[in-house]
């Protein structure tokens, strides 16, 4: 039987916390849907909220069948043909989500940070390392993700009290001058990038240790932190971050801390750090996915394959205004990731209910079970 | 298994050492029996033979025939060595002899006598020139694990510490001692490492480095070593006082201890005899060296390649001015430089003593003073890798690892750019991360984390601190390790 690794919550919660740090890094007034940034804090305020309600039906499925993860409940409720399903759509879902941020990060480096640098490096220099991280397992990952997290909490504080000597308080805007639809816009981007559920829908069960607790911390502090950033940015660049593709880089380039004129070069360590913890963690999880159609062989050799798909994609993506479109539009993106995180979890908690209620009344007429 | 016949025995061993000239055998009669001394010269004190084997015989008043029975008799009564032995096959009588001890055989038989009368000379014990420390002993370990094994028992006057004795080396047949605390290692631990002391396939062990990349795995790409190595007894036995366990090999003054994590590289005897505070800073400094060490090449030349606007003004414009009047790149000269940096310490480890002022002079005034007013490298590159070179021996243990890290950093570095440092950054992490030494993380207690331990990690607590629990190895986060703690369960 193939050896179980087992993490901590604590090591889970830093993996997700690195993950959606990379969100706050690549925050832009473009996808938030509206040019009041102050806005974001609400909708950051209302994600937190709802990301205790969107954690229900995994929370539940889980307490359910805490040996289990989401492929494994749905191979026993629906089948091999439905876990099979499962696996592809998740397995794709990650290799997804991890074309999406590292086009993010080409296009950062393309339009601002080195423009001769070419694009298909970046991209294949990612997808080597991520391969290698994914190689090593999920431990390895977590353990990483651990020095990572102080990597970046370091760095962002640094960003965030190296501004506020900048602030000034006329570049604040009041809460909702344009009206409430950027405050729901933001919120839906704010969930839809967010690949933290469907990280846990595949290894809660391998996580051990208090994980409603962690889950309580995480949440709230990963949207402290992210307040704590944005009123730092507005309150220091103001208006002038609307027109930045990059706002937190801007924030960060206008940032100093004594000799060190820019720091710059603290968001793109914290931004390459998250990025890695991200695609080597859906790297991870891709294997997983694909170990439910195939041996462990066939998912490692289908790993590297898989990452150079990424790859070009995000190459694609990268050059392509109208793949842009498509593929940063919120919609789509909400409407996947909301699918794996509750979606899926949602059906199997349901059919699971039912299923289990059914057996219940059959055991009471074989006498086995209370009349 | 020998015979009984002195001449067949005298036969086989002449035959196996085939007249080397150091084998001596001295036949003698004990009371009209024959009888002969095997010894290899220069491994034994002939005075020692001569008042405590040879007189005591040949004045012995032995009024047995059956020659069994004077055997019997010799070895109860007759003689004044402390450590004797019997051996009656030819491969333990030859291992004996290469240890140092003489044999006694008696036609008729079939066992002989080994007596321990090692007089070989040895390195006198002095203080270890890679391990120097200001307030801690001056005893380092020498090449005799005997007198090592001695120097461990002078400081942990317990009878739970227990020495065990392996042979390896199909050829030189080295002994291996290992050496633990009974109520502290991890049981799984200690099997294993003697599993793999059984299991090691080499004709010679000549060095700690032939034995030491096969204790931990078989196969192995993790950049950092999983295995300590120390010349220092005191620090042998504080490692072995937190459940490790330490390989002493004949032959060298470096001991091997395992498991090795991390974080350990940081820690110096030293630590321990200063007060806290000041040991703290020293601490912290040793991480900020290796920090330099690895990172500051590379960050300069991806700084000055790529983003010099991440430098301050002023040094930017003087860096500028350096580098304008040289004719390579920067990253070229980090490497022509470092790589001459590497020549020339290579150099000064094996260049004889008479010869090294004239080597300093070349590397300083040739290399250092001529390559920059020439125009060849620039100053400040002369100086971040002069800079980076004394930082590396800050932590002389991680010395091989960080320069070959260094070398990729820099081409990292002059390449990527800084996003590609910060990459190779997270690299490295992950390859620590992943490394697992006999099923304790090496990267423990920093990740998986643990407050408690960071008493002694981040910063060193004072004594009244440290003395309350000592922290085992086999309970770092993170172990795999079933029934760690020992107290009261001795192996």
């Amino acid at each position: 039987m193939q050896k179980q690794y087992r993490i901590s919550a604590g090591q889970l919660f830093s993996i997700l916390f690195v993950n959606r740090s990379v969100i706050m890094l690549t925050h832009n007034t473009l996808l938030g849907g509206g040019e009041n940034m102050v806005d974001n804090i609400l909708s950051a305020l209302l994600a937190l909220v709802l990301n205790f309600v969107l954690i229900l039906p995994l929370y539940f499925l889980h307490r359910r069948n805490p040996q289990e993860n989401v492929l494994e409940t749905g191979e026993r409720l629906v089948g091999k043909p439905g876990a099979i399903l499962l696996a592809v759509f998740y397995g794709l879902y990650f290799m997804a989500i991890d074309s999406y941020y590292l086009s993010f990060f080409q296009i950062f480096l393309n339009n601002i940070m080195e423009p001769l640098m070419p694009v298909w490096l970046v991209a294949l220099a990612f997808v080597a390392v991520v391969c290698y991280a994914a190689y090593l397992g999920i431990e390895a990952i977590a353990r990483t993700a651990g020095f990572a997290l102080a990597i970046i909490l370091i760095g962002m504080v640094w960003i965030g009290v190296a501004l506020l000597p900048k602030i000034q308080w006329i570049n604040y805007d009041p809460f909702l001058y344009n009206g409430p639809k950027q405050l729901f816009t933001g919120t839906a981007l704010f969930l839809a990038r967010s690949t933290g559920f469907s990280t846990m829908a595949l290894l809660l069960p391998r996580v051990s240790g208090k994980k409603k607790l962690k889950f309580c911390i995480w949440n709230t502090g990963i949207y402290c932190l992210m307040i704590f950033l944005l009123l730092g940015m507005v309150g220091v660049g103001g208006s002038y971050l609307k027109n930045q593709l990059f706002p937190v880089y801007t924030a960060a380039s206008l940032a100093d801390a004594g000799v060190l004129e820019r720091l710059d070069v603290v968001f793109i360590t914290i931004w390459v750090a998250g990025l890695f913890i991200q695609m080597s963690t859906d790297a991870y999880l891709f294997m997983t996915c694909l170990r439910k159609v195939a041996n462990k062989k066939t998912s490692r050799i289908a790993l590297p394959v898989a990452s150079l798909l990424v790859a070009a994609l995000a190459v694609a993506v990268t050059y392509s205004l109208p793949l842009q479109k498509v593929f940063y539009g919120v919609p789509l993106l909400f409407t996947i990731t909301i699918t794996a995180a509750v979606g899926i979890p949602l059906v199997l908690l349901i059919v699971d209910l039912i299923r289990k209620k059914k057996r219940v009344p059959e055991k009471t007429q074989k006498g086995e079970g209370p009349a | 298994m020998m015979t009984a016949s002195l001449k067949e025995n005298l036969a086989y061993f002449n035959q196996q050492f085939d007249g080397s000239a150091d084998f001596i055998v001295r036949k003698f009669q004990i009371t009209g029996t024959d009888a002969a001394l095997l010894t290899l010269e220069g491994l034994v004190n002939k005075q020692v033979i001569v008042q405590g084997i040879m007189n005591p015989i040949l004045h012995a008043t032995i009024l047995e025939q059956d020659p069994v029975k004077k055997f019997e008799y010799i070895r109860d009564n007759t003689l004044a060595t402390v450590d004797q032995a019997e051996v009656d096959t030819y491969d333990a009588a030859i291992q004996k002899l290469m240890n140092g001890f003489a044999l006694i055989a008696i036609d008729g038989c079939i066992r002989m006598m080994a007596f321990s009368v090692q007089g070989f000379s040895f390195r006198g014990i002095s203080e270890p020139q890679n391990e120097m420390t200001q307030r801690g002993s001056r005893e380092g370990f020498v090449e005799p694990f005997l007198i090592n094994m001695s120097m461990i028992r002078r400081r942990m006057h317990t009878p739970k510490l227990k020495f065990e004795i392996f042979t390896v080396g199909k050829e030189s047949k080295t002994n291996i001692c290992v050496c633990y605390l009974r109520d502290t290692v991890s049981p799984e631990v200690l099997s294993r490492v003697k599993k793999r002391i059984k299991d090691l396939q080499l004709n010679t062990v000549l060095a700690a480095g032939y034995v030491s990349p096969q204790i931990v795995r078989k196969h192995s790409h993790f950049i950092f070593s999983g295995v300590g190595l120390s010349e220092r007894p005191d620090t042998v036995c504080g490692k072995i006082n937190e459940g490790r366990v330490a390989i002493i090999i004949d032959g060298t003054p470096n001991v091997l201890i395992v498991p090795h994590l991390f974080i350990e590289n940081f820690q110096s005897f030293d630590d321990y005899a200063f007060r806290p505070f000041y040991a703290t800073f020293t601490r912290w400094l040793k991480f900020f060296a290796f920090f330099l060490a690895v990172f500051l090449p590379g960050f300069y030349v991806s700084a000055t390649t790529f983003h010099p606007e991440l430098l301050p003004e002023e040094l930017m414009l003087k860096i500028a001015q350096a580098e304008a009047t040289t004719p390579f790149p920067v990253m070229l000269e980090a490497i022509v430089i470092h790589f001459l940096y590497e020549i020339m310490r290579e150099a000064g480890l094996r260049v004889p003593q008479p010869l090294s002022n004239a080597v300093s002079i070349v590397g300083a005034l040739v290399i250092g003073e001529t390559a920059v007013s020439s125009g060849l490298v620039g100053a400040p590159t002369l100086m971040v890798i002069a800079l980076t070179a004394t930082a590396s021996y800050v932590t002389p243990t991680l010395y091989g690892p960080v320069t070959i890290m260094r070398f990729i950093f820099i081409v990292v570095g002059g390449t990527l750019g800084f996003w590609g440092l910060a990459l190779c950054l997270m690299v490295m992490l992950v390859n620590i991360c992943a490394e697992m030494v006999y099923q304790i993380p090496f990267s423990a207690p920093l990740s998986p984390f643990k407050l408690h331990s960071m008493r002694d990690v981040l910063v060193r607590a004072s004594w009244k601190i440290l003395s309350k629990n000592i922290e085992m190895v086999q309970n770092m986060p993170g172990s795999e390790i079933k029934n760690p703690d020992q107290k009261g369960k001795q192996v």
